[in-house]
């Protein structure tokens, strides 16, 4: 059960105080959205037409539409009215709207009106006019099948002042929408009366019974009877309206109550004259389930009456089903699974304090049990009013599907308190202060009469439910997400409650709801937000759940989505060989860091194996490398050691296949000893000294570092004139060193050159050197004396390779070793 | 044709000084914006009913009578008339004057002034007695049956209305005793109803001083029998005696 309450005047005429009552309203049972209301709210202006409340969103905003004829200046008052009297009503289903009215400009006249576009501006067309009339009450259809198929029908009830008994008429057409409908009046009233009342209110059936209900005053105001006419065939036929024969009187109209005695504007209750009320109802589903409700005295009290007929009027509920006292302007209405709807307004409270409580009723069980909403609980004292009738003469409620759908007038004092149920203001109204506010919002304005809609919604709620993509969130980076709109629709005709909304999967979050429950009107819809925000990557599946009021269950949303992942590919030239780098040097190589995926790649490591291998520093991860993209990261081979060298790197990253890895490799050569030249010497004369020089070089890659070049064992007759080392040998290069046999030696010796290098092949390598002293004649014999003592001098021609060296006394020997054999 | 200010003061009951903002354009959700609708800023009400006089400085939507002649900027009298009344106001423009300044204000005003004596003065016309005095005893018509149901509610529950007369403006009144100048009392039918019909037509509660205007008239076909003073215009104060009588004369030139 859903109520919806809305104060009519729109927000243009915030400042107005009309006393705006008797209102009526029409649902266009074709599309509920479109509602036409009327009351006794004139032009602003003052023009020649009278204006109808329209809204095109069923009713939940209300514009004024001047497009009712007959507005304008009384000729007899002076004074400007809107209409007199007005009703509205749809055809079921051509959306032509019809009206009864009483003009203003001519005094009573009653037209009656239609218009195929309420919306437009075009002025409603006159279809009928008679100059004096009361109450015309309008009640149409369209003819759903058989004969006239399609037919608008209307049935104006009302009360004819050109008969003399003022009796109870309606004005009916079979063919209302066709360019020149023919309209018949019929005389209801088939008694003997003074007159009847002022109200005649007809109620149609879709098979074709018409009921109209009315007052017939056979013995005064204070001693009438109501009585109720039915037709089976759409008043189309000989003597319309006679299907109920009384058995009292055998005459057409059955008396459901006799001697009734009805104040007809003998009495006022808070400020509302009473008129004599009536209303009928039937059933939609069956013809022959109809209610009536009337008014009058019990004591001093003025109450209202609800009975029933179950067989098409023929016999009536002896006792009331229901009855309520201090109570004027009923409205019955039944919906489309037969429950009955029963709005009133009652004066409540003592009375100094009264107040008017517009109640609606509903019951499946003709009220052996029931449910009262009240609508509004206004002040009954204020504003004083400003003339008859105070509230309306009626009011009106009809039934659209399950729903119902009425109109009533009451105090405008913007306080939520006077409406239990709820209300929203077009207005301008302050609900804090409970004052309402003239157009520039600042304004205040005095409290007046205001006409409400308001709408019941019976029937059960329908989720459905609506998101782009059938729920397909399509692709997602990991990290991110990615929001779609779930709009809920209640397409059922009761509220829909959602209690609560949850998802299967993590990765996708229904909304946050700060306080369930979300309470969504019938016809409306409300969007909310499903997110996408997978935590792990690969195809996402899950189903969002909505529990509610909904008969039907909880209602399932399949979503999905695919968290996209970065793809790290690892790019390095010559599959990572870094080919050669001597120790001491280094090669760098770009790694290329791709991101051949669709999201961005976030990389948080780089790590190498091995420290001859260098990844660059980074100082802050992560690295991110966007989608598509690439990035070079320069790899380091920088060998501490000779020889073949090989590491992994590794990068860690948030591509799901991490971490990659890539295989690289280098060579660190070394220097290569080699040595040229001869270190045989032969034999040297002795006091001669002969010279070899040996060529020292680096045959290799890289340098060569030549630690030292040393004789083994110290000798006095080896040693080495010229020598560079330690150096280092450039690849290529030589450096030689120059060796000296200095021939005194008794006994030939070898001795060993040893070079010391970081060759990693031939870290020693060693000569020997060969040579023997020859001891002829010529030269010295003995010893070095001989040399010393001039005779190397003596004997220069004697060395015959070489060149005398006895003066160079070196004796001190090389290594400490003795300087010849003995 | 020129169309004058009177004839489109009297034609209109919304008569403002406006600029015209957008062409095309509405400001109220009921309306499709058209070529002949614009959007017009009311700069001064010059006639309008007072629940309105809250768009002065605002913006309102204007059915145009000829938007031809209209461009963004134009300043102009417009002479209007109601057309929709929702979230924002819509008019119907009847007519335009190009903005004169308080001369034309004062043309407006003039023309008011005149239809409100045109209408004073046909009631004058048409009434068979008009005089000043005092209402000294209200009392049911006697013909009027309090046990019988008016024929709707809509009647008007005649009353009659003594009035001890001091001056005639119009018609003769019988004097109370032949030869005699005063008092002389006349009795007028008023309608006692507050129903919607009727409660603008005014009533007389004893004490009441003022000038009746009275008329004979027919509702539902009948003639109503007697003199009656129902429509607004036919009761007025004291102070409008000076106005009342030089309209009298001017309906006898």
């Amino acid at each position: 059960m859903d109520i919806f309450v809305i104060n009519m005047i729109p927000k243009s005429l915030s400042g107005e105080t009309n006393q705006d009552s008797e209102p009526s309203v029409a649902v266009d049972l074709a599309n509920p959205l479109h509602i036409a209301a009327t009351a006794f709210t004139p032009d602003p202006l003052s023009g020649p037409l009278a204006p109808i409340y329209a809204s095109s969103d069923g009713g939940h905003s209300w514009e004024l539409n001047l497009i009712i004829p007959g507005a304008g200046t009384n000729p007899v008052v002076g004074s400007y009215f809107p209409t007199n009297d007005v009703t509205l009503r749809f055809g079921w289903t051509s959306n032509i709207l019809y009206a009864g009215i009483l003009r203003a400009d001519t005094f009573e006249q009653l037209n009656i009106l239609r218009t195929t576009n309420y919306l437009s501006a075009t002025p409603m067309t006159i279809l009928e006019s008679r100059p004096s009339d009361d109450q015309p009450y309008v009640q149409a259809a369209t003819v759903p099948s058989g004969p006239g198929a399609g037919n608008d029908r209307f049935y104006v009830g009302s009360s004819d002042h050109a008969l003399s008994n003022i009796p109870a008429v309606a004005d009916v057409s079979l063919d209302a929408a066709t360019p020149s409908p023919v309209i018949t009046r019929f005389v209801l009233e088939h008694r003997t009366v003074s007159r009847d009342g002022f109200q005649c209110r007809p109620a149609i059936h879709a098979n074709g019974t018409i009921y109209a209900g009315f007052y017939s005053l056979i013995g005064g105001p204070t001693s009438c009877d109501v009585v109720i006419v039915r037709d089976d065939n759409w008043a189309s036929g000989a003597s319309p309206f006679t299907a109920l024969i009384d058995p009292g009187d055998s005459k057409p109209g059955l008396r459901i109550v006799t001697g009734v005695n009805n104040p007809f504007l003998g009495l006022n209750i808070g400020q509302q004259r009473i008129g004599g009320d009536l209303s009928v109802a039937v059933d939609p589903r069956n013809s022959a389930k109809v209610y009536i409700c009337w008014g009058d005295l019990q004591g001093s009290t003025y109450t209202l009456h609800v009975r029933k007929s179950a067989d098409s009027g023929a016999t009536w509920s002896s006792a009331d089903i229901r009855t309520i006292s201090n109570a004027t302007n009923p409205a019955l209405a039944i919906n489309s699974e037969g429950k009955l709807g029963f709005l009133y307004q009652q004066v409540a409270g003592p009375s100094s304090s009264q107040r008017w409580e517009t109640t609606i009723e509903l019951t499946s069980s003709d009220f052996a049990s029931f449910s009262t909403h009240l609508l509004a609980n206004t002040p009954a004292a204020t504003p004083a009013s400003t003339f008859q009738p105070y509230l309306g003469d009626y009011l009106y409620m009809m039934a659209a599907g399950r729903d119902f759908y009425g109109i009533f007038c009451a105090n405008n004092t913007p306080d939520k308190a006077n409406f239990p149920n709820g209300v929203v203001y077009q207005r301008n109204a302050n609900f804090a202060t409970q004052t309402l506010l003239a157009v520039d919002d600042v304004t205040t304005v005095p409290v007046s009469i205001d006409p409400f809609f308001f709408k019941v919604t019976v029937g059960p709620s329908r989720v459905t439910t609506s998101i782009a993509n059938s729920g397909s969130f399509g692709d997602v980076c990991l990290g991110s997400f990615v929001d779609e709109l779930l709009t809920i629709d209640n397409s059922g005709s009761g509220p829909l409650f959602i209690s609560n909304i949850v998802s299967s999967s993590p990765d996708f979050l229904a909304p946050e709801v700060i306080s369930y429950p979300l309470k969504v009107r019938a016809g409306d819809s409300v969007n909310l937000v499903i997110r996408f925000q997978p935590s792990s990557f690969g195809s996402k599946s899950g189903t969002i759940t909505i529990f509610s009021n909904a008969p039907a269950g909880p209602h399932k949303v399949n979503v999905s989505g695919t968290a996209q992942a970065p793809r790290l590919s690892l790019v390095i030239a010559n599959k990572g060989s870094f080919g050669k780098a001597c120790v001491g040097c280094f090669a760098d190589e770009p790694l290329i860091l791709s991101n051949s995926g669709r999201c961005a790649l976030s990389v948080t490591a780089i790590a190498s194996s091995s420290t001859e291998f260098l990844v660059p520093e980074v100082l802050s991860y992560p690295l991110t490398i966007s989608a598509g993209d690439s990035l070079p990261v320069p790899i380091r081979f920088e060998p501490a050691s000779f020889g073949l060298k090989s590491a992994t790197i590794t990068v860690t990253s948030n591509d799901p296949a991490s971490p990659s890895i890539v295989n690289v490799s280098g060579n660190a050569p070394s220097g290569k000893i080699a040595v040229t030249g001869s270190t045989s010497f032969g034999g040297v004369n002795a006091g001669c000294c002969a010279d070899r020089t040996v060529s020292i070089c680096n045959v290799g890659d890289c340098n060569l570092h030549v630690t030292g070049v040393r004789f083994k064992r110290k000798s006095h007759h080896w040693s080495l004139l010229h020598n560079p080392f330690p150096a280092t040998l450039h690849p290529g290069s030589c450096l030689g060193v120059v060796v000296r046999y200095k021939a005194t030696e008794k006994c030939p010796r070898s001795c060993e050159l040893v070079i010391e290098s970081d060759d990693p092949v031939t870290p020693i390598k060693v000569l020997d050197v060969l040579a023997y002293t020859v001891w002829d004649g010529c030269g010295c014999k003995e010893n070095c004396e001989d040399c010393r003592k001039g005779c190397c001098q003596k004997h220069k021609e004697c060395c015959q390779q070489g060149y005398p060296c006895c003066s160079d006394d070196d004796d001190g020997g090389e290594n400490g070793e003795e300087p010849g054999p003995a | 044709m020129a169309v004058s200010v009177q004839d489109l003061t009297d034609r209109s009951s919304f008569v403002f000084e406006g600029a015209v903002r957008r062409i095309g354009a509405v400001t109220t959700a009921g309306l499709q914006p058209t070529r002949d609708i614009a959007v017009v800023q009311v700069r001064k009400i010059l006639k309008g009913p007072a629940v309105l006089s809250g768009f002065t400085g605002r913006e309102i939507t204007v059915q145009l009578h000829e938007h031809e002649t209209v461009r963004e900027g134009l300043r102009a009298l417009f002479f209007a008339n109601g057309l929709l009344f929702g979230d924002g106001l819509a008019v119907r423009e009847v007519g335009r004057v190009d903005s004169g300044g308080p001369q034309l204000e004062k043309q407006v005003e003039d023309a008011m002034r005149r239809a409100s004596d045109e209408a004073l003065l046909d009631r004058l016309v048409r009434a068979e007695l008009v005089v000043s005095g005092l209402a000294t005893e209200t009392r049911r018509y006697e013909s009027e049956s309090a046990a019988r149901l008016p024929i709707s509610e809509h009647d008007p529950e005649w009353w009659e209305c003594v009035i001890q007369v001091e001056s005639v403006e119009k018609g003769k009144v019988k004097t109370a005793e032949k030869g005699k100048q005063a008092p002389r009392e006349v009795v007028t039918l008023f309608a006692n109803s507050v129903d919607i019909a009727w409660y603008g037509s005014p009533k007389f509660p004893t004490g009441t001083k003022g000038i009746w205007l009275m008329q004979r008239i027919e509702l539902r076909g009948k003639p109503v029998p007697g003199l009656v003073t129902v429509h607004a215009l036919d009761f007025q104060p004291l102070s409008e005696m000076e106005r009342i009588r030089a309209l009298l004369k001017r309906a006898e030139r």
